[in-house]
């Protein structure tokens, strides 16, 4: 392999392993901001792509998820500018505030994804419906009540117990994880 | 005060996209009330995000591998590894090793084009399983590039270009090349240009010469294309473009100003990342050096659109409109902003220079510059903007010389002639760097002044004389001020605070001459004064002082006329002779930019 070859595929690796770390603060970084579960993806392909093309320009010193959520700042505006039609959007000001937030919780993300899978699989069958059909099928509140013949409100709310529950199950096996550990 | 628990429904119901605008209100006010609530908010959209992923990894995370299985690994060995890399970028797994990135990666590099085709199989299998399955996923791939994909085409178009051109006879060939060339329709005329030189000598320079469709580069100096709709396009090297029909131009590079009247409307410049559509206008248009677009709306209104792919244009901001100016970035973000006088007079320069010199002081982007060259209902236009015309009062006229007019202040009966700008010249308030630029032509060694900054009218004591912040003057006389000085000298003198007296003074040591053109240049510079004669330093003193006021400009006289009365003389102070080629700066001009200046016009004296 050539020495400009080598270089190119050290800094490749270099990026993946970045990305890798950062992509789970990015995402969440982009789907607050873009509410379509499919506009979200686009927008995290065109990230990872920009990020990896440009990242001879990212200074190592710096924060590497900084500098790619101020990547996906700039993808979101430019995306709601096209989407007209969207009813609530986060002014330049909030985006830029909650990069900034986002950034600073960097070092709070952790390996959780065992611990969720554990503690979606103990939720009552129907609250699992729910976030899968929410999550999964992408269906609005309104549109999972029609399916289940009761209110948006009283979807909204089982979704809100829901994620509590879950939030409360996985704290409890991280803590559990750390004692083993 | 929110209570934490109402908030934390209010960011749930935000989620799930049930809010009411006042509750989005509220939740943005939230956010941005402290960091710890934009915290708090990152922290639930984590979380939220890391459900979905974990759902999608119940759902379709071992669907990929477990089916990959099926249709066997041999076959798809080095897909696979790609599709674990790609299911990291798209943050499906987070389950590799350092290490075995590194080595992924590696076969992704070296091998990158039959990677890319087992990537495309990869997903062709997987869209083919996951259709069995009646999945839902959408946009779990990984998307080749669409530039890869157009450069692809591109090559492939050449290819088969050249294999079908390898097929004619040579002289053939050349032929067939004369005749497309000179099919190509006429798009415009060169109607104006100053030291044109193209780089690609093919190109016509004289005026009037048609343009056709095509590919232009400019090396050097200005031009101004008419296309054949009416609008009228000065481009300033270097800068390349291409006319594409009567209406519509491509600027790859560099800077260009339409001006488009009315039955152009709908004049169109496309850039690499921009198409800037006319509503009859005049605008700036330059390319950065990052590809990103630069437009700047000097009168009327332009609509802005961002190039996606396939030449396909979005509008991004339904219309700028005059003093504006909107930023496309190579990325597609934009940015609009409102102009300053200074960006709209410097930025851009809007008409073909008359000269070298003219050019030259266009360049050093001055925030007015006075040619003279016609008065426009008794007031000369500021060249670099609309900003900050000339007015007279008065007997001031432009001279005889139909090939360089002046303006000449006469001494006849009406003797209180001067010139003005109406209002005050904002950029000039806090700096400690301007500039004043001149040529001139004394018929009379008197005590005058040639221009001063003074303190708006409206500050004056209703029967005192306005205070000045700077004078240039020339000595001469029995005036006290002359007799402190050397015999006909030049005189400088900055005033911080604005005042009647005192401030910092310099007498030069070299006199004017009468009834000869005279470059002169006064300059105040962070902690110095210092007068140019024809490039040449004549005197200057230590001033570390600002410009503490927006001043006034006058030409020819000290101070106006005031509440109905001609001061008295020892403030009137008339100026005597011609005066040409005025320009004021916010900055300190540089000596290589007053040699450069002076030479330019030397260059040019026999206009003189």
């Amino acid at each position: 392999m050539a020495d400009n070859q080598i270089d190119c595929s050290l800094q490749m690796s270099k990026f993946v392993a970045l990305w890798a770390r950062a992509q789970p603060s990015v995402a969440a970084y982009v789907s607050a901001a873009i509410r379509d579960f499919h506009d979200t993806e686009d927008i995290l392909q065109e990230v990872a792509q920009s990020a990896a093309k440009n990242f001879n320009k990212y200074q190592h010193d710096r924060s590497f998820l900084a500098w790619v959520i101020g990547i996906a700042r700039h993808r979101i505006l430019k995306h709601l500018r096209k989407k007209t039609d969207t009813k609530h959007v986060f002014t330049d000001d909030t985006l830029t505030k909650l990069a900034t937030a986002q950034a600073q919780i960097e070092s709070e993300v952790d390996d959780r994804g065992q611990a969720l899978h554990d503690c979606i699989t103990k939720l009552p069958s129907r609250g699992r419906k729910i976030i899968e059909m929410r999550y999964l099928r992408e269906m609005k509140p309104g549109k999972i009540a029609e399916q289940f013949g009761v209110s948006c409100n009283a979807i909204s709310i089982h979704l809100h117990r829901v994620r509590k529950a879950l939030a409360q199950c996985v704290t409890q096996q991280m803590k559990l994880k750390g004692k083993q550990l | 005060m929110i209570d934490m628990g109402d908030m934390e429904d209010i960011i749930l119901g935000y989620f799930d996209d049930t809010l009411s605008d006042q509750q989005f209100e509220l939740l943005v006010k939230w956010i941005v009330e402290s960091d710890a609530n934009a915290r708090h908010f990152a922290r639930l959209s984590l979380f939220e995000r890391q459900v979905i992923e974990s759902l999608r990894r119940r759902e379709v995370g071992q669907v990929s591998l477990g089916d990959i299985d099926e249709i066997g690994l041999d076959e798809l060995s080095d897909s696979a590894h790609a599709s674990h890399v790609i299911s990291i970028l798209a943050g499906e797994e987070s389950t590799l090793e350092d290490e075995e990135i590194v080595d992924i990666t590696e076969a992704l590099i070296c091998q990158k084009n039959n990677v890319r085709i087992e990537l495309n199989k990869t997903r062709e299998k997987l869209d083919h399983i996951n259709k069995k399955k009646n999945t839902k996923s959408r946009h779990k791939h990984f998307v080749i590039p669409r530039s890869f994909f157009y450069g692809g085409l591109v090559a492939a178009i050449l290819m088969l270009t050249f294999m079908l051109q390898s097929q004619l006879p040579d002289n053939n060939l050349e032929q067939k090349s004369i005749a497309l060339v000179h099919k190509k329709p006429v798009v415009g005329t060169l109607t104006n240009g100053m030291n044109l030189e193209w780089s690609d000598n093919g190109h016509p320079v004289e005026l009037g010469s048609e343009l056709r469709q095509g590919n232009f580069s400019l090396k050097k100096g200005f031009v101004q294309v008419t296309l054949k709709q009416g609008a009228s396009v000065l481009f300033e090297a270097p800068c390349s473009f291409e006319l594409i029909d009567k209406n519509t131009v491509h600027l790859n590079r560099g800077r260009a100003v339409a001006t488009v009247p009315q039955a152009a409307v709908g004049f169109t410049i496309h850039t690499a990342t921009s198409e800037i559509v006319d509503y009859g206008t005049e605008f700036g248009v330059e390319v950065l050096g990052d590809n990103g677009t630069e437009v700047l709306v000097f009168k009327g209104l332009i609509e802005l659109r961002e190039r996606v792919e396939n030449d396909q244009y979005i509008p991004i901001v339904k219309k700028i409109s005059t003093g504006w100016a909107g930023r496309v970035d190579s990325d597609g973000v934009l940015d609009v902003s409102l102009l300053s006088p200074k960006q709209i007079s410097s930025t851009f320069i809007r008409k073909v220079p008359e000269s070298e010199y003219a050019a030259a002081v266009m360049r050093s982007k001055p925030l007015a510059y006075w040619q003279f060259s016609e008065s426009v209902r008794g007031e000369y236009p500021n060249t670099m903007s609309e900003l900050y015309p000339c007015k007279t009062i008065g007997d001031i006229h432009l001279n005889n010389n139909s090939v360089n007019h002046a303006v000449v202040f006469p001494k006849s009966a009406l003797t209180d002639s001067y010139m003005y700008v109406d209002g005050v010249i904002n950029e000039l308030r806090g700096t400690r760097e301007y500039a004043i630029e001149a040529w001139i032509n004394p018929t009379e060694f008197n005590h005058s002044t040639l221009f001063a900054f003074l303190e708006p009218t409206q500050t004056w004591d209703k029967d005192k004389v306005g205070n000045m912040v700077m004078m240039l003057e020339i000595l001469g006389g029995n005036s006290e001020v002359s007799k402190r000085h050397n015999r006909n000298a030049f005189r400088f003198v900055h005033r911080n605070l604005p005042s009647s007296e005192g401030g910092t003074e310099i007498g030069t040591s070299k006199p004017y001459d009468l009834n000869r053109w005279q470059h002169l240049v006064a300059v105040k510079r962070e902690n110095e004064m210092v007068v140019y004669l024809n490039g040449q330093r004549i005197g200057g003193k230590v001033d570390n002082t600002e410009v503490s006021i927006a001043p006034m400009l006058h030409i020819g006289r000290l101070h106006p006329d005031f509440n109905g009365k001609v001061p008295v003389k020892d403030v009137r102070r008339n100026f005597f002779g011609e005066i040409d080629e005025v320009a004021i700066y916010d900055r300190a001009l540089t000596l290589d930019e007053i040699r450069e200046h002076y030479h330019q016009f030397r260059n040019q004296l026999d206009l003189h």
